[in-house]
């Protein structure tokens, strides 16, 4: 893939900003309100002014009128740490435009849309072969917009491969990472173990998470009839089956049962889920779907 | 556990082609996806995997739904009610005699019979019984009255043609009394109408149905053979054999002439249009055996090809007599042409080497084992007198008996008698008022003739019927044993060793073990079989032969209409009505309708 997104993507995407329902907790500075006091044009309290208090903060006005010391106080402003866990297993090789580079360019346009806000981005694909190590680190704690080339330049170079144990992944990175921020999951969601484990590992730091369901045409509407021998791309595991144009019917039933159980079990959690179908133009995603969806605005 | 239709069980073999279904292997396409998470629980949802699921809309459910409803609905075997009447009674009454064996139908008339049966079988209702009769040289109830059709096709299945004459008399007669007192009865007669005794039966209001088979042909038959010992050379035989010609057309044939298997000669016959011949050949012999005539000529019956008899040498017959002294009697004795006569005063050994023992007035030390006649022998373990008496008149004597053939007792005066009471075994032929002068009797095959007074004392002697009397008892003590039958005629014997079973070996060399009668008598009575059966008994081997030579059987011109007394007529049906089921149709559409789901099921899934 030459370019992840378009120029006329990225200054669309240039005018986005995103939503943090919640204060950043990071201890970094940043851009972001937070609930700690600090330097910032924000007034956000008074308190009494104790001795070895800086001076230039006192509210001498009131000072005036009351006869008593009180000091200004004034939000402190901090990063919102941004962090993109990007399923990068072999089952996200499928689909026409494969579900991993849909995949890039869902995680290109969030870190570009982060690092314009002078956020922290932070791209987590999994499973982490050796190969990749050196490139996952490049793609840690990334910011500022000067910054987005070189992003872009080490997702673009990302490969997808091997089984991955999903919640184990999740549940890493949410130790790796403390600090609560915007936690972006893309990733299909198939996994034999399930997924609730490692979702729930993030929403227990108290981050807010986005899970974006990528899946193929193929996976929504199998093509393939007849007596077939379905092989798991990452497992190996094979499983007898049947088909027909007869049972496609059911085969979506069951497809929309499973993507339904996983946006409930969002919802009770206060994650935002969104499903995606990998040729589908991405735009709608970010710009309509994504944005309706509370992800930014 | 019965069952009404166990030939049903041959669609058992679609059981393991269901089998064979599933254990071939279906080729699969190996489709590699993401992951199989989705298929697996697509086909958790789509199979029963909980003990109840949502019923879905299935067209293969309801094909099979279908089946099984039709399969439940024939099995509990519905039907309309209603007022039904009595099944029709038919009797079928098989021709298997020997002129059945014809070859002038595919391939014989007695399979074509069996066909046409089998079609009346397969048209039969429910409420219909049928009762099968076999009429060859017997008449056999083959099949008891039944209207389950599996077993009449297998007492159908199970009937053999015979090579012996054909007798339906008996047949219908029987089918007349089983009929009595019966309503819709039908007679159905399967017969080439070749008999000779229907004559002798008044058709009356029997409702007969002649099934002709055959249409008749070309056909040289042997119909009598016979051999005789030359008298003057006693090692000479002379085979007697006479052809019929039952076309009509001048045949002609190479005759040969066998003993034991070996050709002795051939020659040239040929026979004019419904015509016979004569041969006579002659053959030297110096041992039994068996001599065999055989025409080659391939015609439509060949049953009657080949005549088998037995050729036995002359032996005369070995007479023992005990006497003081009767010139009457010795001379009576040799007069017999085949007959030895020895002549002892005293008997002493009570297994004399002698065929028949004459006892003239004396009481015998040991009374002999063998047949005997005893004259004027008194006291004896048999006969214990009682008195004499005094002239006694000859008043009753029965000429039917064979030893009485051509003896009479009108001159006759007797001085003289015995009083004696006669053992129960013994009974009377020559009688006074008063008591018996000339007995006969067996006892435990023991044939004995007493004469009850002493011929010296009588006027019989001077008569010509004393040495005819002789002459008939000493062949009547001797009996000879026929060794040349007819098919059908019961074969009889009486074997030395009384205990041993006897093992009949059949000319097609199947052995039947027979077990004697009345101690040591065998009557063999299944001779359907023409050609030459051994009998074996212990160390003792004989042979009889069995011929079919009947010139009625030879004569295979089956009859168009049958004449049962002087004024019944039966014609030939031509065809015959039958009632074919349709359930075959209603199997038919159930495999159609199984295939049919098949390859629904494939279609859907291609």
């Amino acid at each position: 893939m030459d370019t992840l997104i378009s120029n006329e993507l990225m200054k669309r995407l240039e005018q986005l900003q995103l939503l943090a329902r919640r204060r950043s907790k990071s201890s970094s500075k940043g851009e972001r309100r937070s609930r700690a006091r600090g330097h910032s044009v924000e007034f956000a309290d008074y308190r009494n002014y104790v001795p070895g208090d800086d001076l230039r903060r006192i509210d001498w006005n009131l000072f005036g009128r009351l006869g008593h010391l009180f000091l200004k106080l004034y939000e402190e402003e901090r990063e919102l740490p941004v962090t993109i866990y990007l399923d990068a297993s072999e089952s996200m090789l499928f689909g026409e435009v494969t579900k991993f580079d849909f995949a890039r360019q869902v995680a290109a346009a969030v870190g570009y849309v982060a690092l314009c806000g002078f956020d922290r981005v932070t791209v987590e694909p999994f499973p982490l072969v050796d190969s990749q190590k050196s490139l996952a680190g490049e793609l840690r704690a990334v910011r500022g917009r000067h910054s987005s080339i070189r992003f872009f330049d080490n997702l673009n170079q990302l490969k997808a491969g091997g089984a991955v144990d999903f919640n184990q992944a999740l549940r890493l990175g949410a130790i790796k990472h403390r600090d609560p921020g915007i936690v972006v999951v893309l990733s299909d969601f198939l996994n034999l173990d399930g997924y609730e484990a490692g979702l729930k590992s993030l929403t227990n730091r108290g981050s807010e998470v986005h899970a974006v369901q990528i899946l193929a045409e193929e996976e929504l509407e199998p093509s393939t009839y007849g007596d077939l021998k379905v092989i798991d791309s990452e497992t190996g595991a094979e499983q007898e089956v049947t088909f027909g144009k007869y049972r496609l019917k059911t085969y979506q039933e069951t497809v929309h049962k499973y993507c339904h159980r996983l946006q409930e079990f969002c919802q009770a959690r206060g994650v935002h889920y969104q499903l995606a179908q990998s040729n589908t133009p991405i735009n709608d995603l970010l710009l309509k779907t994504m944005r309706a969806g509370g992800m930014w605005r | 556990m019965n069952f009404l239709n166990p030939e049903a069980l041959a669609f058992a073999v679609t059981l393991p082609v269901v089998v064979v279904f599933y254990l071939l292997k279906r080729r699969r396409i190996a489709q590699l996806v993401s992951s199989t998470i989705i298929w697996k629980r697509f086909l958790n949802e789509t199979q029963a995997n909980s003990p109840f699921q949502k019923l879905r809309h299935n067209w293969l459910l309801i094909i099979q739904l279908i089946l099984l409803a039709l399969a439940v609905f024939a099995l509990i075997r519905p039907y309309f009610s209603g007022k039904s009447e009595s099944g029709r009674f038919v009797v079928v009454i098989l021709d298997v005699s020997a002129s059945m064996q014809a070859t002038d139908v595919s391939l014989n008339r007695f399979e074509q019979a069996k066909d046409e049966i089998s079609k009346m079988i397969d048209g039969m209702y429910d409420n219909d019984e049928m009762i099968l009769i076999l009429s060859g040289g017997n008449t056999e109830v083959r099949q008891s009255p039944t209207s389950v059709k599996s077993v009449l096709r297998k007492a159908l299945d199970q009937a053999k043609v015979t090579d012996s004459p054909t007798r339906l008399l008996d047949a219908i007669k029987l089918s007349k009394n089983l009929t009595l007192n019966r309503s819709k009865v039908e007679v159905h007669l399967f017969s080439d109408g070749v008999s000779s005794d229907l004559d002798a039966f008044e058709l009356q209001d029997l409702n007969l149905v002649y099934h002709r088979l055959g249409e008749g042909g070309d056909n040289l038959g042997i119909v009598s053979l016979e051999v005789r010992s030359n008298l003057e050379q006693s090692d000479q035989q002379s085979i007697f054999a006479t052809i019929g010609n039952f076309s009509t057309n001048v045949m002609s044939s190479e005759v040969e002439f066998f003993f034991n298997d070996q050709m002795i000669g051939s020659r040239r016959l040929t026979v004019g249009p419904t015509n016979t011949a004569s041969l006579v050949f002659s053959a030297n012999q110096s041992t039994n055996g068996v001599f065999q005539v055989r025409l080659k000529k391939d015609d439509v019956l060949q049953v009657d090809n080949v005549g088998s008899v037995m050729g036995l040498t002359r032996r005369n017959v070995e007479v023992l007599l005990i006497t003081t002294g009767n010139v009457f009697l010795e001379k009576a004795i040799r007069s017999i042409v085949d007959a030895d006569l020895i002549v002892k005063s005293s008997l002493t050994d009570s297994t004399p080497k002698a065929d028949v023992v004459v006892l003239d007035s004396i009481r015998p030390s040991v009374w002999p084992s063998g047949n005997v006649m005893a004259i004027n022998t008194q006291s004896t373990n048999w006969f214990q007198p009682s008195g004499l008496l005094e002239g006694p008149p000859i008043v009753d004597w029965k000429s039917a008996h064979p030893i009485l053939r051509f003896v009479n007792f009108d001159n006759v005066q007797v001085a003289q008698a015995v009083n004696s009471e006669l053992p129960t075994w013994m009974s009377p032929i020559v009688e006074s008022p008063s008591a018996p002068l000339i007995a006969v009797g067996e006892n435990n095959g023991q044939r004995a003739v007493w004469v009850g007074f002493n011929p010296l004392d009588s006027t019989w002697p001077l008569r010509v019927s004393f040495p005819i009397f002789i002459a008939n008892a000493i062949d009547w003590l001797n009996p000879k044993i026929v060794t040349n039958l007819s098919a059908g005629e019961s074969f009889s014997m009486r074997v030395s060793d009384k205990d041993s079973t006897v093992l009949v070996t059949l000319p097609d060399g199947e052995i039947i073990e027979t077990p004697t009668v009345n101690n040591g008598e065998l009557i063999f009575a299944d001779t359907f079989q023409q050609g030459v059966y051994d009998v074996k008994s212990g160390t003792n081997e004989i042979s009889f032969c069995v011929n079919l030579l009947d010139a009625v059987e030879s004569a295979i011109e089956s009859k168009d209409v049958l004449e049962l007394g002087q004024y019944g007529k039966v014609e030939a049906t031509v065809q015959l009505d039958s009632n074919k089921e349709l359930w075959r149709w209603f199997a038919i559409i159930c495999l159609l309708l199984l295939m049919f789901e098949w390859w629904f099921y494939h279609r859907r899934t291609a």
